[in-house]
Parts: C-alpha cells; sequence; structure tokens
C-alpha cells in the first residue's frame, strides 16, 4: 500500500521536481534527500521495534476483550446452570408438593369411606337393637296379654264355680280331686 | 513561487522549500480552474481512501474480537468519542460523526503529507480555513437553533461589573469571530513550518561534506513532524468540541 502510494506520489510531484533540478538520484535533489530521511526514519522505527510494540499493543488489546468476552460467556453458563438447577429444584418440589397433596386426598378419602363405613355398622346395630327391643317388648307384651287373659279366665271361672256350685258338689269335687290325684300319683 | 527569486544565491544553496506546496494540475500544465484535479484533489482522494481502507475494510467482518485493523479504527473511534462527551458534553454527541470525520480527514492528510514527494492538503490555508469556516458557522447555527437568541448571551458576561460588560462583550464577539484565524492557521501553519523546515534541511545537502548532518537533521525533523501530525490534528478536533460545547453546553461565560 505505502509503496503503491510512493509510487503514485512520485508519478504525479517527481516529475516537475526533477525537470526543475535535475537527476533524482543527486544531492541536489531535495525529494531524493527527503525520500532517504524518510527510509531512515522508517528504519529507526523498525530497528527501534515500534510496529512490533504497536502490533503486540493491539493484539494485547484484541486478546483482553477475549478475555473479557469469555469471562462473560463463562459467567453466562454459570448463571445458566444455575437457573437450571434452580428450575429442576422447583420442579422437584412441586411434584412433591403434588404427591403430597394427593396423599393427603387419598388418606382423607379412605378415612372418610372408613368413617362412613363404621357409620353404616353402627347404625345397622342400632337398628338391630332396635327391632331386637321392639321385639322384646311385642312378646312381653303377648305374654302380658296371654297371663292377663288367663288371669281374666282363672278369675271367672272361679266367679263362675262359686255363683254355680252347692256345697256338696265342692265337697265332692274335692273328694274326686283327691281321687284323681290318688289315682294318678300312684 | 517567491522561493525561485531568492535561489542561486552567493552560497551555493539552490533550496526551494516552498515548492512543495505548488498546486498543479495532475495533467500537464495549465491554468488551475475551480474544477480542475490537481494535486490537492488527488492527496484528498487518497486520504479519503485510506479513511475508507480503515473504517470500512478492515472492520467489514465486524468481530467481536477485533483484528489489528480493526483494533485501529475501534482505538480512534473511542478515543474522539470520549473526547467529544468529555468537552461537548452529553449533548454533543450528536454531533460526534462530524468531530470524527474532521479528525479522521485532517489525521490522514497530515499523515500522507509526511510521505516523501507527497502533497500535504492541510498545509494550505484554503483548506484549512474551509474547515474551520464549516466549524465556525455549524457551531453558531447549531447554537442559535438550540438556543435561539440566548446564544449571544455568551457575549454579555454577566459576572464581570456592569460598567465593564460593553467592552468585555466587543472583546469576546472580536474573539468569537477570529476563532476560525487562529483555527486554521495554527493547523495550517504547524504543516508548512514543518514541511518547509523538512526541504530546507535536505536542500543543505546538497552539499556533500554536511550531507549527512543534513540527513540526520532531516531525520530528527521526521520524528517531529510525525508528532506534529497526531497533535495538531488533535487540537484541531479538541478546538471543534470546544466550539461545540458553547453552542451545545450551559452558558458559563
Amino acid at each position: 500500500m505505502k509503496k503503491l502510494l510512493i509510487s503514485a506520489a512520485a508519478l504525479v510531484s517527481a516529475t516537475p521536481a526533477m525537470a526543475a533540478s535535475g537527476p533524482f538520484f543527486s544531492l541536489k535533489n531535495t525529494d531524493f534527500i527527503v525520500l532517504i530521511a524518510f527510509l531512515i526514519f522508517v528504519g529507526i522505527l523498525f530497528y527501534a521495534g515500534v510496529p512490533g510494540m504497536l502490533g503486540r499493543l493491539l493484539d494485547k488489546r484484541a486478546a483482553g476483550i477475549k478475555a473479557e468476552l469469555d469471562e462473560a460467556r463463562a459467567l453466562r453458563e454459570e448463571a445458566k446452570s444455575i437457573l437450571a438447577s434452580y428450575e429442576r429444584k422447583q420442579k422437584e418440589v412441586i411434584e412433591q408438593s403434588d404427591r403430597i397433596v394427593a396423599s393427603a386426598r387419598d388418606e382423607a378419602r379412605a378415612a372418610a369411606d372408613r368413617a362412613r363405613a363404621d357409620l353404616k355398622i353402627a347404625i345397622d346395630r342400632r337398628v338391630k337393637a332396635a327391632e331386637e327391643q321392639i321385639a322384646l317388648a311385642e312378646q312381653t307384651a303377648v305374654r302380658q296379654v296371654r297371663e292377663r287373659a288367663v288371669a281374666v279366665a282363672v278369675a271367672a271361672a272361679g266367679d263362675l264355680l262359686a255363683k254355680n256350685s252347692s256345697e256338696e258338689w265342692a265337697a265332692a269335687s274335692i273328694d274326686d280331686a283327691i281321687a284323681q290325684v290318688d289315682a294318678k300319683l300312684h | 513561487m517567491a522561493a525561485e527569486s531568492t535561489a542561486e544565491g552567493g552560497s551555493g544553496f539552490s533550496i526551494y522549500p516552498m515548492d512543495q506546496f505548488i498546486v498543479k494540475p495532475l495533467s500537464g500544465d495549465g491554468p488551475v480552474h475551480w474544477y480542475t484535479p490537481t494535486n490537492v484533489t488527488l492527496w484528498m482522494g487518497i486520504a479519503l481512501l485510506c479513511i475508507f481502507a480503515l473504517f470500512v475494510l478492515a472492520t467489514r467482518h465486524r468481530g467481536i474480537i477485533p483484528t489489528r485493523l480493526q483494533s485501529v479504527a475501534e482505538v480512534f473511534y473511542g478515543f474522539i468519542h470520549n473526547m467529544v462527551e468529555e468537552v461537548a458534553g452529553h449533548d454533543g454527541v450528536k454531533y460526534f460523526p462530524y468531530v470524527m470525520t474532521l479528525f479522521l480527514f485532517i489525521l490522514l492528510s497530515n499523515l500522507l503529507g509526511l510521505l516523501p514527494m507527497s502533497f500535504t492538503t492541510t498545509s494550505h490555508v484554503a483548506v484549512t480555513a474551509t474547515l474551520a469556516l464549516l466549524v465556525f458557522f455549524g457551531v453558531t447555527l447549531i447554537g442559535i437553533a438550540r438556543k435561539g437568541l440566548g446564544f449571544f448571551s455568551m457575549f454579555w458576561v454577566s459576572s464581570a461589573p456592569l460598567a465593564l460588560r460593553p467592552v468585555l462583550a466587543v472583546i469576546e464577539i472580536i474573539s468569537y469571530i477570529m476563532r476560525p484565524v487562529s483555527h486554521s492557521i495554527r493547523l495550517a501553519g504547524n504543516l508548512l513550518a514543518g514541511h518547509a523546515v523538512l526541504k530546507v534541511f535536505a536542500g543543505f545537502a546538497s552539499m556533500a561534506i554536511i550531507s549527512p548532518l543534513a540527513i540526520a537533521g532531516a531525520v530528527g525533523i521526521y520524528a517531529l513532524e510525525v508528532l506534529v501530525a497526531f497533535v495538531q490534528a488533535y487540537v484541531f478536533t479538541i478546538l471543534t468540541c470546544v466550539y461545540l460545547k458553547d453552542a451545545v453546553g450551559d452558558a458559563h461565560h
């Protein structure tokens, strides 16, 4: 690039200068002297390692940018993995809570079923007891009615006997009864 | 061609240190019209090509990790961006592209002028005055557009005693109008003087006995001129930012 510029410059501006001050490669030609001075100056710069130094500085800048980028990328990765782990944890916690809720619901349902069954058994038992009681009361009532009927019948029979019988019939019947008992005992 | 009349004096040196600044048409000799392509045109074009190469070709991969040349472009970009932000303030960053353009054009013109037998476009007041006037009018128009007539209050030094203010206002206005003069002549003068001195040293080399000394001197001037090329581009740019601050920053005079 630089060489191209120099040759272009030589083409453009050296021609009239040469015409004015003779041959180019001459101490009398100031353009030639300036060129020498320029080359020496550039040579000194190269000898002192200025281009290399500049290149190193630029490379260092690029390396610094790269290091910063890498660091940023690493931080991003780290943040990403932390986020992922938290998401995983969250998922686990959600699953766990779901499980807890489900098991609680199952337990509650089972308890409710059990309670319902217990209640049914209890009700059945009460119903049975009540039925038994009713049956008992019925029997008792029937017996009482029967006893009462027997008592009434006996009383009525007694009254009838007392009203209709005479002394001899009574004595005869006693004798008869004794005879009966005597016959039956033997 | 003032140098020609003083040439061939008693000393025997034929030194034409100003010949390098002659504007010549690219195709032979002839009158230079405003449209004539000259060596100025050529070297400005080369400067633009170099800027293009550095900022378009070297950065075309848009690597996040820059190559060396892209790094150079990034360093320049960051340097000028910081300068605009620090000197002209946050509102001045809007005008960063123009400041960057000025800096690159001046820097590349200065550096290309250091090549032997090249032409230093920034050694011509015509070039630097154009740049300085663009900055001057640009800053003035931006200032008026942003602050209206309040822009002119910077000439009225409210912190000075009332009796002195009219006098100070006159001085401030003159100094404001003189800005493009100093702005342009500083750059052109530095470049012109440096290249003239280089040629004078080269002229002394025509005497064989002192030619090593003269060439050594020219080498020294080269080192100085590289410094001057950067410093003057920097100075022109930072002054642009300072002027820009008047237009966009808070008035503090």
